[in-house]
């Protein structure tokens, strides 16, 4: 892809102006160790060089004093003002905001277009004086760079540059911008021979009561916890956590699948007391129902049908699960 | 949340408008704050491994000293050593309790077994076959409706002294969401304060919440909730949870007509009044115990936590020490009991945390964990989420300990002696009162301000105390006291130089 870049895809980055570009953790790093995680692009790569400890930092003193700029860029990146919010942030880099990620790649995930330098390490990697220096004039600070004047004209640019480098330092804890984020990366996904994964939220389908059981084979469960019954049943995949732990919003979670199956429901009188989760991590819905405890499961079998153990007082009874025409019924065995 | 919340945090609600510092000295300002507080209260922050979203929502030590955490997406963690040296990943581990919970918003240990809301249910987790990790997870008290809107949160539980455990539940704010599978139709309590004494089933108790966020005791096993500024509450509050009271929010009314209600409805709400005329207007109606004056103590408070811890937190026991959201910070609260009832004073704390302070937990060493997330609203800071700790250095900061009211007059009592001269010199304090609009709009200005006139300042013969003489003291209002003047006897200003009264009651009136 480094023809897209003419020189800059070739050519490594130059050096003008580098001391106060580059933070010493960086230029370390790429003196000593080397590097090539933030060009993709690029194929050449910077040799490693063995410098004492002491030449090093005289040259990176060296390097800091003859590119001081005069006068120094000043930017707020205390995290102390109102507007600095890294949400902002996040919303400035999407395809909704300046569409940065069109370009540049985060946290292991490319650009949606040609990649340019990936932005994971902006915060360890570059001064926030120069960061700021060349978003507002990229092609006067870095003659030939293809990235655009996005804020030029925009009255708020200061601002909005704090909120970038504010949702960079907070980039490991936050999720990546609109256009980055992919469908399934919150999806929960039960391991294969291991433990089925219970999960407590509002599903669409079944209500805000709602705890789901994601068995590894592939067959999934949701208990309603209200009415005390089972409410759906489906095939394939199980469900995305998204709007369940990353939302402010609480959107219903849905299962990832049109393979589903609905219990009949009933109108008995039963009161939630809970779930134990056995050895194998199957849950056992625990209710009252007419005086008496009930215990209800329902597992895989070896053979990969479900089987249903209820358990009221002293009384156990199995039932299969039969489906049809989107509806699952029990069958006593 | 700015406000929280709504969100309960405050949690909510949907306003969020606070305004932390906006200019460069201002920022400037914040940190020469920071640096000062630092000295006398020291903060350390707990690594945390990637890849572990440590958003905590509930703290609670362990009977063996480690801390359990429960984190919004709906696990519970344990981490080994909360106490002691200087947190690093070679010395701390974190292992997982507890998963698949529907956003746990607190947690208690009690008798045996750790305890959380989520949003149906307190839930009580036990593990019982001794590998760490919970197996049982029984209802332990519901019967709240869930309408599935987000502001539906359910906080706590927390335990008074008699064992009964307690809840707050946000109000909806906002419709319910229609869909499949949605198919209650009513939605009780919500806005209300629940507890369940042991061997009884869940009952309300008092109506007016609107994001009661925080929850907690004070020394005396007193139940507390904090909440947050929006419709029908001028300004953020502290709330004391009893039996039968309104405390203003107007949407949790409805369900004054269930039989188990113990709040008799108050009638039609007026409009036009503030919230020093609602005292007496409104049958039931129970003002804040304090009132946080927005933007000047804070934009959201959170979780707070009582300091008994022997002295070892430093000059404030008994004090709440109460998790501000948006300024990621803490605040803190004396209180005192007038005719029955609490009322205090409000200061700002300690401030520069990484992200917004919603829990907060003394461990048994007597330093506060703070347990910080900001996610789906905004705060201060550099992280969206972040474990600290908050240790007393042994230094006392020179401060307003306590404003105490009197018939006449405040008592300002300070933590080390004061400079008589200055604390003499009337120029050296300036005092004014305030209230807020009753409203159903959102939020309240300041409302009725005026300066409060000092007659004549006494000083304690041990130079630890003034008492300021006014004129015009006015009931309901806040009364606001800056000591800018005062200086200790070893010279020093006040660190925090402003207090906030909630005068509810006068002394003796």
């Amino acid at each position: 892809m480094a023809e897209s870049y003419g020189d800059f895809g070739n050519i490594p980055p130059r050096l003008d102006h580098v001391g106060r570009r580059l933070t010493r953790e960086w230029l370390r790093k790429i003196l000593v160790e080397g590097h090539g995680e933030v060009r993709p692009y690029l194929a050449t790569r910077m040799p490693h060089y063995k410098i004492p400890v002491d030449e090093l930092e005289a040259l990176m003193n060296a390097l800091e004093k003859a590119d001081q700029r005069d006068p120094p860029i000043m930017i707020d990146v205390s995290g102390l003002l109102g507007h600095q919010r890294g949400h902002y942030g996040r919303d400035l880099m999407g395809t909704n905001g300046l569409n940065c990620i069109t370009c540049h790649g985060l946290k292991g995930r490319r650009a949606l277009g040609a990649p340019s330098i990936d932005l994971t390490h902006t915060v360890r990697r570059l001064r926030p004086g120069w960061f700021k220096e060349v978003l507002l004039e990229p092609k006067a600070v870095q003659p030939g760079t293809l990235m655009p004047p996005l804020f030029l004209n925009r009255p708020k640019a200061e601002q909005e540059i704090e909120q970038i480098w504010t949702y960079l330092k907070e980039l490991d804890q936050r999720r990546l911008p609109n256009g980055l984020l992919r469908t399934g990366d919150f999806e929960l996904v039960p391991a294969k021979g291991g433990k089925p994964i219970v999960f407590r939220t509002f599903l669409e389908g079944v209500g805000t009561h709602a705890i789901a059981v994601g068995y590894p084979p592939g067959t999934h469960l949701a208990f309603d916890s209200q009415s005390c019954q089972w409410a759906l049943l489906w095939k394939g995949r199980f469900l995305d956590a998204m709007s369940t732990w990353d939302d402010r919003y609480a959107t219903p979670a849905k299962p990832l699948s049109d393979d589903l199956y609905r219990f009949r429901r009933d109108k008995s009188d039963r009161e939630f007391r809970g779930y134990r989760r056995t050895a194998t991590g199957a849950p056992v819905f625990l209710y009252r129902e007419g005086g008496v405890l009930v215990e209800d499961s329902i597992v895989p079998l070896p053979s990969g049908e479900l089987q249903r153990s209820l358990k009221r007082g002293d009384r156990i009874s199995r039932q299969s699960i039969h489906l049809h025409n989107r509806e699952a019924t029990f069958r006593d065995d | 949340m700015i406000r929280i919340l709504s969100f309960a945090f405050a949690m909510f609600a949907a306003s969020l408008a606070a305004a932390p510092p906006r200019s460069p000295t201002a920022a400037t300002n914040a940190l020469a704050e920071i640096e000062r507080e630092s000295r006398f209260y020291a903060l350390e922050t707990f690594p945390v491994p990637e890849g572990l979203k440590l958003e905590p929502s509930g703290l609670a030590s362990l009977p063996d000293g480690r801390l359990a955490i429960a984190i919004r997406k709906g696990e519970i963690w344990i981490l080994d050593k909360p106490a002691g040296e200087k947190p690093s990943l070679a010395n701390i581990k974190y292992t997982r309790f507890a998963s698949g919970l529907h956003e746990p918003l607190g947690l208690a240990w009690h008798s045996g077994a750790l305890y959380t809301a989520q949003r149906s249910e307190v839930t009580r987790l036990r593990d019982t076959n001794g590998d760490d990790v919970a197996d049982e997870y029984l209802a332990a008290a519901k019967g709240w409706g869930v309408s599935g809107n987000y502001h539906d949160y359910a906080y706590g539980p927390v335990f008074d002294p008699k064992g009964n455990l307690w809840v707050t539940l946000n109000c909806t704010i906002g419709k319910a969401p229609r869909g499949p599978g949605f198919n209650e139709k009513s939605f009780p309590w919500r806005g209300w304060s629940m507890t369940k004494p042991p061997g009884a089933p869940l009952r309300p108790v008092s109506a007016g919440l609107r994001s009661p966020s925080g929850l907690g005791t004070n020394h005396r096993g007193d139940v507390f909730a904090t909440d947050q500024q929006g419709n029908w509450w001028g300004t953020n509050a502290l709330l004391h949870l009893r039996s039968g009271v309104f405390h203003g929010h107007a949407d949790s009314l409805v369900d004054c007509s269930r039989p188990e209600s113990p709040v008799t409805h108050p009638g039609e709400l007026p409009q036009g009044i503030t919230t020093a005329q609602a005292i007496g207007k409104i049958p039931g109606y129970a003002p804040p115990a304090v009132w946080f004056p927005y933007n000047k103590v804070g934009a959201s408070p959170c979780g707070f936590s009582c300091n008994v811890t022997a002295n070892k937190f430093g000059p404030f026991e008994n004090q709440l020490f109460v998790g501000e959201f948006t300024y990621a910070s803490v605040n803190r609260v004396f209180l005192e009991k007038i005719d029955g009832e609490y009322q205090g004073a409000c200061f700002r704390f300690r401030s520069g945390m990484k992200s917004a302070v919603f829990r907060t937990h003394f461990l048994p060493d007597g330093s506060l964990i703070l347990g910080e997330t900001n996610r789906g609203w905004n705060s201060l800071g550099t992280r969206s989420y972040a474990l600290q700790r908050l240790r007393w250095t042994g230094q006392v900061p020179f401060e307003m300990k306590t404003i105490e009211a009197q018939p006449d007059d405040f008592r300002v009592t300070f933590t080390g002696p004061i400079d008589p001269a200055t604390a003499a010199a009337s120029a050296s304090w300036s005092l004014s009162s305030h209230t807020y609009k009753y409203q159903r709009a959102y939020g309240s200005p300041e409302v009725e301000t005026k300066p409060v006139p000092l007659r004549k300042i006494t000083l304690a013969a041990d130079n630890l105390s003034a008492r300021l003489h006014c004129t015009g003291l006015r009931p309901g209002f806040v009364h606001e006291i800056h000591a800018d003047g005062i200086r200790s006897a070893a010279g020093e200003p006040l660190l925090h130089p402003e207090g906030y009264y909630t005068l509810n009651r006068i002394p003796g009136e």
